[in-house]
């Protein structure tokens, strides 16, 4: 049973957005969007979430400094970074992520990581 | 092999209260109060770091931080910025949320941004409550031989004294296969009837180990504690060696001074050793604030009797007798007046015809004349505070 599980998807790019909620919600999730860190942080106080996907690369406030607060205030909530770049993946402050996936067309890894960490 | 040239890093954990220590801690942190009447307690842990080579070194403070942040820019800025070299004091900043410093770990974790912008191989963890000389190289050679995720100084105590400290085993290889933080039953080492290993707060580890254990650790409800969480959820996945550090160079001496009668123990056996020439020696100095006083000047018409005593720089001593003491900088002592099995800290001021026993006094106190002090403890007790048969006059206080 997914319908009752919420994902936050907090990403810049409003195509990405928009084609994460579609297969999500396919997939039986209930998905909410945040196109910048500090919407994604107001999600998290206004409403339960079981599983983030962060995007790295935002303006403002990027998804390392966003993953560093959502640790510290929600710390068992986990969090997938999803980047287009793979140096980040080095970074020790990405470290606290439960899994790291490169962006691509096929979203199948993706896919897999959510639902391996989906409770 | 000195540490000066290896990709190294180090924290020392000095945010200690020091709550038994009061009222040496009213003001200040535990690293901040005085030794010997003359060092302060993160000297001896500093000056190891730059005699052994490690040169990047932060110091993580966090409660009544304003005094050991003054010692440091006034004793410790030496070292050359240019050169990448430093002691730097990292206050905690609430950087990533409105919580403190919870526990040992997340003082680190809190802090991990440093390491992602240093990028050390390896990084040194210490506590800068303790007493002890220690030459890091040798820990640093022995980690790196064993291709270690983490080494951690032992040291080997009596088992009766055990049970405050995190005890583990260790095999003849020198893996770590248990660790309990503070047990009420401390197991033995192996073939010995009375004694066991201790964790001294010393830690050495890989860097990318270091980080994982962390950032798991952040996610879990735990006490975020080396002792409690990080090195016993090591041992099944990571290599934890021991290093012995009752048979390394300066294996003899190491001393916790979390009470009273703990502190006033490891000062006057810091003067016995003293007098043993094995600590503060010209080969391994230990560090501390130079400030520019005089030589003290001893007067009066029928002299001054000192014996097994240290006298600081600046004092001035009439017609006293000095016995089993240790007396800081800038001190005032009247004529016949005798101090006996104390330790006197800097810039206090004590009369004519007083008699100080079994006391130790924090700096700027000052005490008129034909006062009596561990003399008579019903008197004591309700004048002072005493702490087991020990008198502690606080900071700034006048009789």
């Amino acid at each position: 049973m997914t319908d009752d599980k919420r994902i936050l998807v907090i990403d810049d790019d409003v195509h990405m957005r928009e084609l994460l909620e579609l297969e999500f919600t396919d997939l039986g999730y209930q998905v909410t969007t945040a196109d910048n860190a500090f919407l994604g942080l107001q999600s998290l106080k206004d409403e339960m979430v079981d599983l983030v996907i962060l995007d790295i690369k935002m303006p403002g406030m990027n998804g390392i400094e966003a993953l560093e607060k959502i640790v510290s205030t929600k710390r068992e909530l986990p969090v997938i970074i999803h980047s287009a770049y793979s140096h980040f993946r080095e970074n020790y402050l990405t470290w606290s992520a439960v899994a790291y996936v490169i962006k691509s067309g096929n979203l199948d890894e993706l896919i897999q990581t959510v639902k391996n960490h989906m409770k | 092999m000195l540490l000066q040239n290896k990709k190294v890093l180090t924290f020392i954990l000095a945010g200690g209260k020091g709550s038994r220590l009061y009222p040496l801690t009213r003001d200040r942190s535990k690293p901040a109060v005085f030794f010997a009447a003359r060092f302060r307690i993160i000297d001896f842990v500093l000056s190891s770091c730059i005699n052994s080579g490690l040169r990047q070194v932060y110091l993580l403070t966090q409660t009544k931080s304003l005094s050991l942040h003054q010692h440091l820019r006034k004793s410790w800025n030496f070292l050359p910025n240019e050169l990448s070299e430093f002691v730097a004091p990292v206050p905690a900043q609430q950087r990533i949320s409105e919580e403190w410093y919870s526990g040992t770990a997340d003082a680190i974790y809190q802090n991990l941004h440093l390491l992602e912008d240093h990028r050390p191989e390896h990084v040194f963890i210490l506590s800068g409550d303790h007493i002890y000389n220690m030459d890091f190289n040798e820990l640093y050679r022995q980690h790196i031989e064993r291709a270690a995720d983490l080494t951690m100084s032992v040291l080997t105590i009596k088992k009766d004294e055990a049970e405050p400290f995190g005890v583990l085993t260790m095999d003849e290889d020198l893996n770590i296969n248990s660790f309990i933080e503070k047990p009420q039953d401390p197991s033995l080492i192996p073939g010995e009837s009375d004694e066991c290993h201790i964790n001294m707060g010393i830690y050495l580890f890989k860097t990318d180990s270091l980080v994982r254990m962390l950032a798991r650790d952040a996610r879990k409800m735990t006490s975020h504690d080396f002792g409690k969480d990080i090195i016993p959820a090591m041992l099944d996945e990571y290599r934890v060696n021991g290093f012995s550090f009752k048979h390394s160079r300066f294996g003899h001496y190491w001393r916790d001074v979390g009470t009273i009668r703990s502190y006033y123990n490891a000062n006057m056996d810091f003067l016995s050793q003293l007098g043993d020439r094995v600590v503060c020696t010209p080969e391994w100095p230990i560090k501390t604030l130079g400030a520019p006083s005089p030589v003290s000047y001893f007067g009066g018409s029928e002299g001054v009797s000192i014996k097994n005593s240290t006298i600081d720089l600046g004092s001035h001593l009439y017609n006293c007798r000095i016995h089993n003491s240790l007396i800081g900088r800038g001190v005032t002592v009247g004529n016949d007046t005798l101090i006996e099995d104390s330790i006197i800290m800097t810039n206090s001021s004590i009369g004519r015809n007083c008699v100080i026993r079994n006391a130790i006094f924090d700096k700027d106190v000052i005490i008129p004349d034909n006062v009596q002090i561990g003399c008579d403890p019903h008197k004591d007790q309700s004048h002072f505070f005493v702490s087991d048969g020990i008198v502690v006059i606080p900071k700034d206080y006048l009789l």
